[in-house]
């Protein structure tokens, strides 16, 4: 009976926290994850974002919009390099140079990319 | 893209998302101008990628590469703004070849309205192999000076994407999509 009980308030703790998630996550998230998978990187969340920040940890924040989009409002401590979608196929060696002059030697830093929204 | 980096996260939230829950931050005033009927237009340089063949639709005289809207000898032209992974500005496309054959069959308006196209965001080749793709017969051309044109915010209430018509000496007198003209041109 006990044994019963204890699968039942599991089931139901998992049932109301697969919800809640539900509820904050965003439709899209899934697709983003499908697409983040498929070019290898991760997402993070505005509150994981958000720990970073508070947590003052190094990292490197990338706004890839236009320059006139990231003058007009950034995040904080933000850099801007404009990246088009065309550039997922080919990077200009130019544009790649800058790219990693940008972000520095070390390929274990962490880096925050964003651009205007996922649509 | 592939750069080596080990620990890269995409907040997919993006600018907006982040905006959207906190108010404060490094946000800026926009302080865009408006570009409204009877504007001039903003200053733009092009460089003729099908030399002769552009040169002679757009009539212009002399024999340089480059170019700038005031060397176009019509009274109108149509620019249209557009992305190649743009969906809507494929569909735009169709629209716009539409309304060029049409300009074509008309003996007066061939002169007098001149249709191109300007790649936002594409370079020379990119600009090159979209208009053999589209089988587009009007002048296409890379970005030059579509981020000037983007830094404006476009009229309040026009109903174009990305089309912009103008007076040749650069002094702008409407804004709105050629699926609008074609409805006009048809007694829509």
């Amino acid at each position: 009976m006990t044994k019963h009980l204890m699968s039942l308030i599991l089931s139901l703790s998992l049932l109301f926290a697969g919800i809640a998630l539900a509820k904050e996550m965003p439709l899209w998230w899934e697709q983003a994850e499908a697409e983040a998978g498929r070019e290898g990187y991760d997402l993070i969340t505005l509150e994981e974002l958000e720990s970073l920040y508070q947590a003052d940890r190094d990292f490197m924040i990338l706004d890839v919009r236009p320059d006139y989009e990231y003058k007009r409002g950034h995040l904080p401590k933000a850099a801007n390099l404009e990246f088009h979608l065309g550039e997922r196929l080919t990077l200009d060696p130019v544009k790649r140079k800058e790219f990693e002059k940008l972000l520095g030697s070390d390929k274990d830093r962490t880096i925050v990319i964003y651009c205007r929204s996922f649509r | 893209m592939r750069l080596g980096y080990n620990r890269v996260h995409r907040l997919p939230h993006g600018y907006f998302g982040w905006r959207a829950a906190h108010s404060s931050g490094e946000d800026v005033q926009e302080t865009l101008p408006q570009l409204t009927v009877g504007d001039f237009f903003p200053s733009c340089h092009l460089v003729l990628l099908s030399y002769s063949r552009d040169k002679d639709y757009l009539q212009i005289q002399h024999d340089e590469k480059t170019f700038s809207l005031e060397d176009i000898q019509s009274e109108y032209i149509l620019i249209e703004l557009y992305n190649e992974y743009c969906h809507q500005c494929l569909k735009e496309v169709k629209e716009y070849k539409a309304f060029y054959a049409l300009l074509t069959e008309d003996s007066f308006l061939h002169n007098q309205v001149k249709i191109m196209g300007i790649g936002v965001g594409s370079k020379k080749r990119q600009v090159a192999k979209f208009r053999k793709q589209q089988t587009i017969d009007f002048p296409l051309f890379e970005k030059d000076c579509s981020r000037s044109i983007r830094s404006y915010k476009k009229q309040k209430g026009a109903t174009g994407e990305g089309s912009i018509s103008g007076e040749r000496k650069g002094r702008l007198v409407l804004i709105m999509a050629c699926e609008n003209i074609l409805k006009k041109k048809n007694g829509g």
